[in-house]
């Protein structure tokens, strides 16, 4: 009972006071769930049946997007969970579960469950190429299923489409490279969530880093008996950041020392970590933030004629004619001009303040700009989370709903139950929305300074470079505001 | 110096958010307004209804394709637009703010996200946004001021 005070009142520390770091793996029931073998594979089985359900429903159930469980579960239910709960508090807890790369996996360990102790695995091991180790084609394929997503997140059949291309490619790629490139290098949803585990309150870490040097086996890397290398091709004793560490645990199981921590820790912990930082993934702070405005601006707010510009294929009722290319063409200039272009220079223009405000030449302003893209990822989070409160509070009835008959056929499984649709709170949203903004606001600002001090250590340099980004941030919000509430 | 001058700002931009929110002008509404709403997949023309707290505002529906919703969050209204009707709605704006108008009717594949809004005004100001962007100004002060106190 002592024990279990001693782990509820460390777990708070960590979390709430920012007080050191706690040991999840300190609680027994974790330690022994984590290191089981059947742990990842039954999560995964419960996602792939889920998966299969939500697939064939999309290309059978009805093509009416929130009467289809395809829609409702994927794009409302599965998304609110992911950005609002598993991001922010357990890292790329996703990843764990995720079913899209199973078959692959599967396939080319040539086991479900058990490690075989002698075998060739299924695949031609083909070294990843150099050009493509970074997130380049993640930030890209985000922005072109982006891109779509009007049709993604309302037709149901899009969305089975979508989530069977996601099935097979990982197949093909492991056959060739083997391992998780295409988690690693590949998906969509890697990159972000990558990106925002930064600000998670979880990590995997080395718990000594000069014990994992000196240990000549690395069975992190190299598997043993009790479980694989690393499947997403990282050296788990070196781990100072969580972008890339899609938390399947074999490190847990293989290292000989239980060297390896799963830590609750304050939120943002790794947007400190110099380590592994690249334009690559400034841009992709740079499309996140800008994607979250333009899909509160597109999806939720009164324009009628940028709804009309993302909806490339409609007819009515639920028809197919392609009639908005004209107006699609400059949707896309939109989302991709200011993605990729506009943010960043609007960005650089105030980095380069920040450097001319310093008054210290010696930092290259390329070293500059990729360090304090970094401060944007609070703001970028809570800003999806912003985006995500109205998804269910307003559509938490279509769930219901789809339970009860998910396919959106009227097999109404409790026949006669039926739940009206309900908005939930709907007038306090935009507070609810505003609040959350704040938080990331506060939290981009702290980390600002901590970058610019990292940069300009000495006198008060730091707080003059530190300046012109929060009136960058405090813009960026007010945009942000003004589509919430103005 | 500076410090101390982030953290009086900080006080000072609370303190106007606060007024802000509780002052209580007289409204300079209280008259009768008629706002002709067309429903289509999937807005509402026009978009944004921008009223005076205080206004009676009198909503006449009409959809140019299918049947339509036309609800307001916070606000307890929820009709439905039927084509080739006109449906008439009257609406006391008592409560400043934005307030998003939702399709309640499922119209085709972008129905979630048929919104319109409707912005009550305080003496000509939305006085919500404004306490808003002047904490998140306040948020802004108190930050700045507090790390740079805590250093690194």
């Amino acid at each position: 009972m002592a024990a279990t005070r001693w782990h509820v009142r460390d777990f708070f520390s960590s979390l709430i006071l920012h007080r050191g770091k706690f040991d999840l793996l300190q609680i027994g029931i974790i330690n022994r769930l984590l290191k089981h073998r059947a742990f990842q594979y039954a999560a995964m089985m419960v996602n792939l049946f889920v998966f299969w359900v939500i697939i064939l429903s999309g290309f059978f159930g009805s093509p009416v997007g929130n009467r289809n469980i395809s829609i409702v579960f994927v794009w409302i239910l599965w998304w609110f969970a992911l950005i609002v709960l598993m991001v922010p508090l357990l890292s790329r807890i996703w990843c764990t579960m995720c079913p899209l790369p199973a078959f692959g996996e599967w396939l080319e360990r040539r086991a479900l469950v058990k490690k075989r102790s002698a075998f060739k695995y299924l695949s031609l091991r083909k070294p990843w190429p150099s050009k493509l180790n970074n997130i380049w084609l993640q930030n890209l394929g985000f922005l072109a299923i982006a891109t779509f997503s009007a049709l993604l997140v309302t037709r149901p059949v899009v969305t089975a489409i979508v989530l069977l291309i996601l099935f097979v490619v990982p197949v093909f790629l492991v056959l060739i490279y083997s391992r998780r490139v295409f988690c690693r290098f590949i998906c969509p949803v890697g990159g972000f969530l990558g990106l925002f585990s930064m600000f998670s309150a979880l990590e995997l870490r080395p718990k000594d880093k000069t014990l994992c040097r000196n240990h000549m086996t690395k069975e992190c890397v190299r598997g043993n008996d009790n479980g694989y290398g690393c499947p997403w091709i990282i050296y788990p004793g070196g781990l100072e950041r969580n972008n890339y560490c899609g938390l399947c645990f074999e490190c847990i199981k293989t290292c000989p020392y239980n060297n390896l921590a799963l830590n609750l820790r304050s939120f943002g912990g790794d947007i400190l970590a110099k380590t592994g930082r690249a334009l690559d993934e400034a841009w992709k702070s740079f499309i996140m933030l800008t994607l979250a405005g333009l899909y509160i601006l597109v999806m939720q707010g009164p324009w009628g004629v940028l709804k009309d510009w993302s909806n490339v294929f409609w007819a009515p009722p639920y028809g197919w004619a392609l009639t908005g290319v004209g107006g699609f063409l400059p949707y896309v200039g939109i989302f991709w001009g200011l993605s990729l272009a506009v943010t960043p220079s609007v960005f650089f223009l105030f980095t380069g303040a920040s450097k001319l405000a310093s008054g210290v030449r010696s930092v290259p302003l390329k070293k500059l700009f990729i360090d304090f893209s970094y401060e944007l990822i609070p703001l970028a989070l809570m800003a999806w989370i912003a985006f995500s409160i109205p998804l269910l509070l307003v559509n938490w009835s279509y769930i219901v709903n789809a339970l009860l008959d998910p396919v959106g056929l009227g097999w109404n499984v409790f026949s006669g139950l039926y739940v009206p649709w309900t908005p939930l709170i709907p007038a306090v949203i935009p507070y609810l929305q505003s609040i959350v903004l704040a938080v990331g606001l506060a939290y981009s600002i702290k980390y600002s300074y901590r970058l610019a001090k990292q940069n300009f250590p000495e006198g008060k340099a730091a707080l003059k470079a530190f300046l012109p980004q929060v009136v960058f941030l405090t813009f960026v919000s007010m945009i942000f505001l003004w589509l919430f509430m103005g | 110096m500076l410090k101390r001058q982030l953290l009086a700002g900080a006080w000072f931009t609370l303190l106007i958010v606060f007024a802000a929110l509780f002052y209580a002008p007289s409204a300079s509404g209280g008259e009768v307004v008629t706002v002709h709403i067309t429903a289509r997949q999937f807005a509402y023309e026009p978009g944004r209804v921008v009223v005076n707290q205080g206004d009676t505002v009198v909503f006449v529906l009409e959809t140019v394709d299918v049947t339509h919703g036309f609800y307001i969050d916070g606000y307890d209204v929820d009709v439905r637009i039927i084509p080739g009707e006109t449906q008439t709605v009257t609406v006391v704006a008592d409560t400043p703010g934005k307030f998003k108008i939702r399709c309640s009717e499922t119209c085709g594949a972008l129905h979630p996200f048929m919104v319109g809004e409707f912005i009550v005004l305080r003496s000509g100001v939305n006085i919500a946004f404004l306490g808003a962007a002047f904490g998140l100004v306040g948020v802004v002060l108190a930050a700045t001021a507090y790390v740079w106190r805590r250093g690194d």
